[in-house]
């Protein structure tokens, strides 16, 4: 769930800023150490690519759709700190293009989105590297992401603490069930029509 | 002198296909060729290993110089390309860095790049887009935002990859005139007969990767079967 | 699909749209941050924040209707959030509605950044301020290529929609995001062999 700016108070805000700034920046270290020229268009697209996933709807039951964050999907694929790059200008050009999510609390998102998703999603995947476990990657981060939004709005003193996990773990342990499912076929997709795309390097 | 010679080049895909078999040609200084063939010819192959950019068996030399690993970077200098697909070759956000782009990697300094770009744009009938984006323009002026992109290296040797592709008749016509006023090597890939019929000096058809035949345009248009041979008819 | 309106005022001159990238950017940041920081404690900042924001959007000549409507796009979170406060005891309303007067006043003020800056000069600001050159590098394609391919993606759903009815399933959907990240990834390629025909190496030199 991207939170818009003004529901979090400073304290917070500082936090999750603080916080997601140190991580991306380490990121970045480590994603310029290694990056190679042919990298960088690869990126640029593949950040393009991750964007616009963002706004397909993909249907739940009937009537409703969900749509996917692609976070643990584009760091199977590139890697852990390219993934958080990218996810984290997806996030910020959500917030100036559409408003979706806010600039002051990108922090906030870019962490239950993106370090959540990229970073604790791939080395979950690490763990035994195959779509099967991308997948379910794909759903524990979801739930854990929810989690440490409805954390971040409770210590903003937005909402009780009780409601607010029951709504948002319940909501998200099923769009985080989509998006699992989502993430194993689209890698499988990917793995059908072009394998060798398994060979990029993975920063 | 040969601007461009093309010996016994060879190159075959990751995936084991064999793109180029075993061709040779050549082009003169400020000639202009048309290369034409059926899809699937290897005719945006051939240009990417004239520019260095496929690892390719057998060789190319550009203005009398082979083309080796080493100085490719060298020799692509001289050489513009135009891509087929406009919106593989503008990818910054607004037309002025595009056409920056090439002369900032080399290091030029401000003022020139300024008059550069503004240069550029007017040969291509495009006077002030600097600031427009890309995604904006229509398929016509993407194309000669990108022709712009390759002279902007002032090029002695141009190659056009299906340049009129996809264009309505007016801004077709509007293109193939721009073409004609450029002064340097052309070599220009297509099927779009009318257009290499009206700027080629010479033409060499490809089909499967080889070399079928070359001559002048008469030659090579006149001759319906061979035409139809080759799947451009 | 219509892209037409991202850009849409950010062309037309205005005072405001004549301020320098880096000033109308620090300016945000100041006046949001403000907001925050002040509200904690009165309602007042409210108020003077309105007036401000009005006047500002008088003097860059964008349509104030158009600024408004997008503001809606926050709803749905606040239905959220009332409904978790509406089933727990938790009736701090005061604390809501200033966060809901925030959300308005930072996102207006936001929009109007936006819409009266080019978007290659609001890249020209950020990076003028010193953000990462790779982040700019991403946002850059982002934009250029996020046109061209929601383009791609509404062609190959058309297509899907006729030929399964109406409903695609979920199957068919995933199968079309995989080829459309491998044709993104080999349009990667050719804008390669674009850049390094330009004399990339390796750097991008803004």
């Amino acid at each position: 769930m991207h939170i818009p700016d003004g529901f979090l108070d400073i304290k917070t805000l500082t936090t999750t800023n603080a916080v997601s700034v140190g991580l991306l920046y380490l990121a970045i270290k480590k994603v310029n150490k290694f990056i190679t020229p042919e990298r960088i268009p690869i990126m640029g697209v593949s950040a393009a690519f991750v964007f616009t996933l963002q706004l397909i709807a993909f249907p739940v039951i009937s009537g409703t759709s969900v749509h996917l964050l692609g976070s643990v999907l584009i760091s199977v694929l590139l890697g852990p700190f390219s993934g958080l790059l990218i996810i984290s200008s997806a996030l910020v050009l959500q917030a100036i293009l559409f408003q979706h999510g806010g600039i002051i609390s990108i922090g906030a998102n870019i962490f239950n989105i993106g370090i959540i998703g990229c970073i604790l999603g791939y080395f979950i995947y690490r763990v035994y590297p195959n779509r099967l476990l991308a997948a379910i990657s794909a759903w524990i981060t979801t739930v854990i992401g929810a989690f440490f939004c409805i954390l971040e709005l409770y210590l903003s003193g937005k909402v009780d603490l009780k409601t607010g996990l029951i709504a948002m773990l319940s909501t998200h342990a099923i769009t985080g069930i989509i998006e699992a499912i989502a993430t194993y076929l689209i890698l499988l997709s990917i793995n059908k029509i072009r394998p060798d795309i398994e060979n990029i390097e993975k920063i | 002198m040969k601007a461009v010679e093309v010996k016994n080049l060879f190159y075959k895909y990751p995936d084991g296909i064999v793109a180029l078999d075993g061709l040779s040609f050549s082009v003169e200084e400020n000639e202009t060729v048309g290369i034409i063939g059926p899809n699937g010819a290897g005719k945006t192959t051939l240009f990417l290993c004239i520019c260095g950019i496929f690892d390719f068996k057998g060789e190319v030399e550009i203005f009398s110089e082979k083309m080796s690993k080493d100085n490719a970077v060298e020799l692509r200098k001289k050489i513009g390309f135009v891509f087929q697909n406009p919106d593989d070759q503008l990818f910054m956000p607004t037309v002025f860095d595009d056409i920056a782009f090439g002369p900032r990697q080399f290091g030029k300094p401000k003022q020139e790049i300024q008059e550069i770009v503004k240069n550029s744009l007017k040969a291509v009938g495009l006077i002030d887009y600097e600031k427009r984006a890309p995604h904006h323009l229509s398929l016509g002026e993407k194309k000669r935002v990108a022709l712009a992109t390759a002279i902007a290296l002032n090029p002695e040797i141009l190659l056009l990859d299906e340049p009129t592709n996809n264009l309505d008749p007016a801004t077709k016509r509007e293109f193939i005139d721009l073409l004609k006023n450029l002064s340097c090597t052309k070599i220009v890939a297509g099927h779009d007969l009318e257009m290499i019929k009206e700027i080629s000096n010479r033409v060499i058809v490809i089909n499967k990767g080889k070399k079928i035949i070359e001559g002048t345009s008469e030659e090579i248009f006149e001759n319906k079967q061979l035409l139809f041979q080759n799947r451009l008819a | 699909m219509k892209h037409s309106f991202f850009d849409k005022y950010s062309y037309i001159n205005s005072p405001i749209h004549r301020i320098h990238p880096v000033i109308k950017i620090i300016v945000f940041f100041v006046f949001s941050v403000s907001v925050i920081l002040i509200s904690e404690s009165s309602f007042l900042i409210h108020i003077i924040g309105f007036f401000i924001l009005l006047t500002l959007i008088y003097f860059s000549k964008v349509p104030f209707v158009f600024i408004i409507k997008r503001v809606f796009i926050i709803f749905p979170f606040i239905f959220m959030i009332a409904l978790c406060n509406f089933f727990s005891r938790f009736t701090n309303y005061n604390v809501i509605i200033k966060s809901i007067l925030n959300s308005f006043l930072i996102i207006i003020a936001l929009i109007l950044l936006v819409e009266t800056t080019r978007f290659s000069e609001l890249l020209y600001g950020l990076s003028k301020l010193g953000f990462p050159k790779i982040i700019i590098i991403l946002l850059s394609f982002i934009y250029r290529y996020f046109f061209v391919f929601i383009d791609e993606v509404e062609k190959m759903l058309c297509s899907a929609k006729i030929r399964s009815y109406g409903k695609i399933p979920l199957k068919t959907l995933a199968n079309m995001v995989g080829i459309f990240f491998i044709r993104s990834y080999e349009s990667s390629e050719r804008i390669y062999f674009a850049m390094r025909m330009r004399g990339f190496n390796g750097e991008i030199k803004l």
